[in-house]
């Protein structure tokens, strides 16, 4: 995977970003791994991460996941990028398919996590606008509630029914095609 | 806005804002899974009106044993139109990224299943389209896809016999074409309405009726007005076969500003109405500045084509324009182009410098093509080439069919192909000839040609040859392509076993090839168990020592 070590080895030479954390935890990050973050990127461009960028929305453990995801998923771009022909030779066809599987592989693995932290991941992806690790995270919510009834739906996310019985009815009437 | 984990059963789904949930329910995929989370809770009732995307599939074709009359896709019809038409009423409400409107039964594979007969397919009237088509130009932002099955000419009682309506459709087609030609001058509606009431005839004895009041409905023909959307990005269009496509004039409706990838399948379009040169301007880079891909398939009535393609254009692919003429690109950007089955063309002129990837199935004759492009293709993948033909002047036409000529040509062309798949066909009347070999003075088999072809393969280092038959003939060229190729590296050959005899368990495949060895790579287990080869591969030597080569 001659390119993904290039991408580190890019990274490397690249500015460090101090991201700190609610609880006042600091983590430097490569600036290719901040940027991942829409919100940082614009922090970034307007030219005001020195001395630290604050998070005050997101805690320690939460931010340590974050910056995991985005350390993978920056590799993975500066990846892509490196082999921007990869339309023309198989073998890099191949590095390719690998490289995906590999990503997708540390994906799964990255969502095995309670459900706490999970929502925790969705706002946090929400708040540093990283399209990638939100749409993932989503993901994975729906796919728990994919070909569940409502009352098991309700029953996995203690949700509380508090539509009385007509209303219920009436909203199982007006979809009922749904139901069907 | 940080969640406390705590201990207690605690709804923190609920607790998200609304963009999330929405987020969330975009991943349910169906309409119908996302419209019952309405029945959570207050919550979550109002959610479904807004959801960011409406998917509505009529999915699988139904089982031997399932519903047969189309109720269910019907309900699935009634349901999306409500829903969108009630979506496009509301003034303002959140635009739509993701809009499905699928109503063709799918395969297994989930591939639509045209040819069958879909019931609700009366069902879908010209207003509903007219409404989905305005609500996704004006509020669809990413992907819209619209599938509409052939509306039925006639309540008919089987919907399985799909060989025969493919017959039908064929028909279909090759009529048109003829009639076209007679019938230039008259009107689009008189004309379409004339011709399946010619249909109504041929159908009619096959069909036993049952009294029904819907047998009178007068015959329809949907119009379907190509969505123009500045805001789509992607678009994926399945017409029936046989509703109009209509095209505005390119740059009056406005443009595919942010459009990336266009399908569109199974349309027609009137001729003579200058459509074809509408969809043209509207294709080209002027209307569609971001588009990468292009898919057309199946679309008559489109005799010309000229495609002024923005430099993002990466991915053509062109099939089954059974009608097309006249096809003109230009592709600065283009790296995989694939025409295949249009058999009508007679000028084609295609500039695509870049071009990597080639699949070509359709000129016969070098003449009708200029291509400039042939120096960057590194990678041909489907590429006819006919064993056996008659020469021309040789008897009937068959002779044109069978020319190797434009195959020839793009071998000797195409300097840098490095891979090469070739299938090698033989003839319809081969058939007659089973297992002998080919006596015949004015087949192409019998000439010098094959001797001649002067190709000069350096680069090739993966050749594959398909619907291989062990003829002289087929051996003979399997011989002369590696002396060409200086470079060749491995070779794979897959037979086409329909010509062997059933008991026939052992192949003998024996052709020398210096500097490697063939050995069998696929295998197949016939019917009385027996097992044989149906593919050889040969490597290099130094390749198969590189692999860790085996005995």
């Amino acid at each position: 995977m001659a390119s993904a070590g290039s991408g580190d080895e890019k990274a490397a030479a690249a500015a460090m970003i101090t991201l700190i954390s609610s609880d006042n935890e600091k983590f430097e990050v490569t600036e290719a791994t901040a940027t991942l973050s829409q919100t940082i990127r614009h922090m970034i461009e307007d030219g005001c991460t020195d001395g630290g960028v604050p998070l005050p929305n997101v805690t320690s453990k939460i931010l340590a996941r974050v910056i995991e995801y985005c350390k993978k998923h920056a590799t993975a771009a500066a990846g892509e990028e490196g082999s921007s022909s990869s339309f023309s030779d198989a073998a890099f066809l191949e590095v390719d398919r690998a490289f995906l599987e590999e990503l997708e592989e540390f994906d799964d693995a990255f969502l095995e996590v309670d459900r706490a932290t999970l929502f925790d991941l969705i706002l946090a992806a929400n708040y540093l606008d990283i399209k990638g690790l939100l749409n993932l995270t989503c993901q994975k919510v729906a796919d728990s509630v994919k070909g569940k009834t409502p009352e098991q739906i309700r029953e996995m996310y203690n949700i509380v029914n508090d539509l009385t019985p007509e209303e219920e009815a009436e909203i199982r009437r007006e979809t009922q095609w749904a139901f069907e | 806005m940080t969640t406390a984990a705590t201990a207690a059963p605690v709804d923190l789904i609920s607790d998200l804002q609304d963009d999330l949930l929405q987020r969330i329910l975009f991943y349910l995929l169906a309409a119908g899974e996302v419209a019952r989370t309405s029945v959570l809770s207050r919550r979550w009732r109002h959610l479904w009106s807004n959801a960011i995307a409406l998917r509505f599939d009529v999915g699988r074709k139904p089982g031997k044993y399932g519903e047969t009359n189309g109720d269910a896709a019907r309900r699935v019809i009634a349901a999306a139109s409500a829903i969108v038409a009630r979506r496009a009423a509301a003034n303002g409400g959140p635009d739509v990224e993701d809009l499905e409107l699928l109503f063709v039964y799918t395969s297994e594979d989930d591939v639509y299943l045209m040819d069958m007969v879909h019931h609700h397919g009366r069902d879908i009237t010209p207003e509903q389209i007219a409404t989905w088509l305005h609500f996704a130009a004006s509020r669809v932002t990413g992907f819209f896809a619209l599938a509409l099955p052939m509306v039925p000419q006639q309540e008919e009682e089987d919907g399985d016999d799909e060989a025969q309506d493919e017959e039908e459709e064929y028909d279909d087609g090759e009529e048109e074409g003829g009639k076209e030609e007679e019938e230039k001058k008259e009107e689009e509606e008189k004309h379409v309405a004339g011709e399946e009431e010619e249909e109504h005839v041929d159908e009619e004895p096959m069909v036993e009726h049952i009294d029904n009041v819907n047998n009178v409905e007068e015959d329809r023909v949907l119009v379907v007005e190509m969505p123009c959307s500045a805001r789509a990005e992607e678009m994926d269009l399945t017409l029936g076969g046989n509703a109009r496509l209509k095209v505005p004039v390119a740059g009056i409706a406005g443009a595919f500003t942010a459009l990336t990838d266009m399908t569109l399948r199974y349309a027609q379009l009137d001729p003579a109405s200058g459509d074809d040169l509408r969809l043209s301007d509207l294709l080209s880079s002027s209307c569609c500045p971001q588009l990468r891909s292009l898919c057309l398939n199946q679309i008559l009535g489109l005799t010309t084509l000229r495609l002024d393609a923005s430099d993002t254009l990466e991915d053509l692919r062109l099939g089954s324009l059974r009608d097309l003429e006249t096809l003109g690109v230009v592709a600065p950007g283009l790296l995989f182009l694939s025409v295949w089955n249009c058999g009508a063309i007679s000028e084609a002129r295609i500039a695509a410098p870049r071009v990597e990837e080639l699949h070509f199935v359709f000129v016969r004759h070098p003449k009708l093509l200029q291509f400039d492009g042939a120096a960057s293709v590194r990678r041909v993948v489907s590429l006819q080439m006919w064993s056996h033909g008659l020469r021309r002047g040789g008897e009937g036409s068959a002779g044109d069919c069978n020319d190797n000529s434009a195959t020839v040509w793009l071998l000797r062309n195409c300097t840098g192909v490095n891979r090469l798949r070739l299938e090698v066909n033989l003839p319809y009347w081969w058939s007659d000839f089973k297992g002998k070999e080919c006596l015949d003075l004015s087949c192409i088999c019998q000439s010098a040609d094959w001797d001649n072809l002067n190709l000069s393969l350096e680069h090739l280092r993966n050749l594959e040859i398909y619907d291989f038959v062990l003829l002289d003939s087929q051996i003979h060229l399997l011989r002369l392509l590696p002396a060409s190729a200086p470079a060749l590296e491995r070779m794979a050959v897959e037979f086409d076993m329909s010509e062997f005899k059933d008991g026939e368990d052992q192949v003998n495949f024996d052709i020398p090839c210096a500097g490697g060895r063939w050995l069998p790579s696929v295998w197949e287990c016939t019917e009385q168990a027996f097992v044989r080869p149906v593919g050889y591969e040969w490597l290099k030597d130094a390749e198969r020592e590189k692999g860790g080569g085996e005995a």
